[in-house]
Order: structure tokens, then sequence, then C-alpha cells
């Protein structure tokens, strides 16, 4: 890899990508009898996380694109503030990281 | 039986190749103008870092003794026959591509906030928390201008992602004339050195892989 190293420093961006690559290709849903409920639990709370993410992206663009009313706006971000508070409260009384809930699509890039 | 394709390219007979995945030999199948490059496997191979450079290192050697049209790691096809069936139907598009991509390759630009730059805003209103969703793509679709405004005009077609994630605002790829490739790093080195709010890492030459899909031209 360094000999393809134009421009910069590639050390701290890849050995981030390295992790994200070994976190990738090992990922899996746990299905031993001990591990299904956190298994099941992240599967679970990715979907969650990709609507949320998906709503909160829509409701942003809507209010660049002047399409709500202040009131409006203030309701939405409290919404999807409370939301992502409760997700980051589910995350831990399941043990799970930030990029526990994301999934490798190949082609596609990552989910969130 | 499984047969790996690693690259498709118009002018055979290539040099020496590299072992491929897994160490198989590499080898080419010709049909219609077209050849693919190709190892036979028992089963689909694991992709893996290891698997992942020797594709590349069999693309690379490709690239460097002709046009490449490089394949998505693990693309794989039944037999000789249905690799001959693939090259006979998509000949003309697989061509396109080739005159496309020929004397280029793929530069990438990837840019980080610089240490520091990235903002986590206090929130505490509704507004405010919609406010600081907004302002990373504000600031990642500016910093996109930037770095094409500077790189566009050295690259013959471009492609951009915005916020792959938080860290990162842009991510880049660029299809470069392989004679200009020295002219596109300089001017990489150079907005990297005037650019405060970001670090630019440039990365290449690689095959023109984000630039051989149909919805490229």
């Amino acid at each position: 890899m360094s000999d393809k190293l134009l421009v910069g420093d590639a050390g701290p961006v890849a050995a981030e990508d390295l992790t994200r690559l070994e976190s990738a290709l090992s990922r899996r849903i746990a299905a031993d009898p001990e591990g299904v409920e956190k298994g099941l639990a992240q599967l679970v709370l990715t979907i969650i996380e990709l609507l949320r993410q998906l709503m909160e992206r829509q409701a942003v663009h809507r209010m660049e694109a002047g399409n709500l009313t202040d009131e409006q706006i203030e309701r939405l971000g409290q919404t999807f503030m409370a939301l992502a508070e409760r997700m980051q409260e589910l995350k831990a009384a399941f043990g799970l990281r930030d990029e526990d809930l994301n999934l490798n699509l190949g082609p596609l890039g990552d989910l969130l | 039986m499984t047969l790996l394709v690693y690259a498709v390219t118009d002018r055979p007979p290539l040099g020496e190749l590299p072992p491929g995945v897994e160490g198989a030999p590499v080898w080419t199948i010709s049909h219609a103008g077209l050849s693919a490059l190709v190892s036979r496997h028992e089963t689909a191979p694991v992709i893996d870092e290891r698997s992942g450079w020797a594709y590349e290192q069999v693309i690379e050697s490709g690239m460097a003794q002709a046009a490449v049209l490089p394949m998505r790691f693990g693309s794989t096809l039944a037999d000789r026959d249905a690799v001959v069936q693939w090259l006979d139907e998509r000949a003309r598009e697989l061509s396109g591509v080739l005159e496309r991509i020929r004397d280029r390759v793929e530069v990438s630009v990837r840019a980080v906030w610089a240490q520091g730059d990235e903002t986590a805003a206090q929130v505490g209103t509704g507004r405010e928390y919609m406010e600081a969703r907004l302002e990373p793509e504000r600031r990642a679709r500016a910093l996109r201008e930037r770095i094409g405004q500077a790189l566009d005009p050295l690259a013959d077609a471009s492609r951009y992602r915005l916020l792959v994630r938080p860290s990162a605002p842009v991510t880049a790829a660029f299809l470069v004339p392989r004679r200009a490739t020295e002219t596109f790093v300089a001017r990489a080195a150079e907005l990297d050195r005037e650019l405060a709010e970001a670090d630019l890492t440039c990365t290449g030459p690689w095959p023109a892989y984000s630039f051989v899909g149909s919805d490229n031209a």
C-alpha cells in the first residue's frame, strides 16, 4: 500500500481502514445460544438506526430547502434528539458500539 | 469448480502474470476480440486482505501491459463456456468501457478534517440539533467544491462521495490520463498545503475501478 501513497500521510487513515476491513470481513450475527440475544439485538438495532438516520437526513434536507416552519423544525429536532439518546441507551444495554450497527454491503458501501 | 474473473482486456496476449488468488495460475479466455483474465478454484475464494491484494496484483500487472477493465473482487463464472457467453453478450459494452479508460488511471483523493477541526456543537433546542446535523454536510459540500475546482480540470472524470464517515467529508476518485498523473499529483499536493481545514491523502495509480460502470460515461 505504501507505494501507492502519492500525497499525504496514510498512517492513521490506512489503520482505520484496515480495522474497518477486518470488522467487515469477520462480522457475523452470533448464532450460539449465549450470543443469540445480542446478535438479534444487533440486527434489529441496525435496522432501527438505518431508519432513524434516513428520517433525520430527510428532515434536515427539508429544513435546508425551507419546507419546514420554525415550529416543525423545533419539534422534529426534539424528536430526533430523544431518539438518538434512546439509541445510545439501547446500545449500552446490549454492549454494542456504533460500528456494530453497520453492515458492509460490498459494492454499495457501508449501510450506515 | 468456478472461474474467478479479474479483468477484461482487448489487447491479448498479455505477458507473464503473477499468481492469482490462493496462488492459482492466471490465464486468459478470449472471444469476440476481448480476453478475460481468470483463475480456477474449487469454490468461490474467500474475500480477505491477502486475496484482495493478490487480485489487485494481477489486475495491475495487466494494467502495465494493456488497457484493462477491472472486475469487482468475487466476480465468478461457472466455466469457460460461461465466460465466452458473457464476453459475447457484453462485448459492445465492455469495449466501450475499455475505450473510455484506455491510457488512463484512477487516482483516489480522500479528505479528512484537520485535527481539531471536527466541530462538536452544543445542542439544546430542537433547531440547534437540526442545524448541527446540517452543518457537516454544508462544510463537506464546500470542501468538495474546492477540491473539484482544483482537480476536476486535470481529470477526464471524477466521482465524489461525501461524509463516508464523519471524519472523512470527501472521498473522490479521478480518472486521469496516465501521462498527466504527475501534474495531477503535484496539484493535489499543492491543494493539501492550501487547505487549512482538511488533510488530503492521494493514492494511486489504481485500475479504474470507479469508472467501469455504465453510469460513468
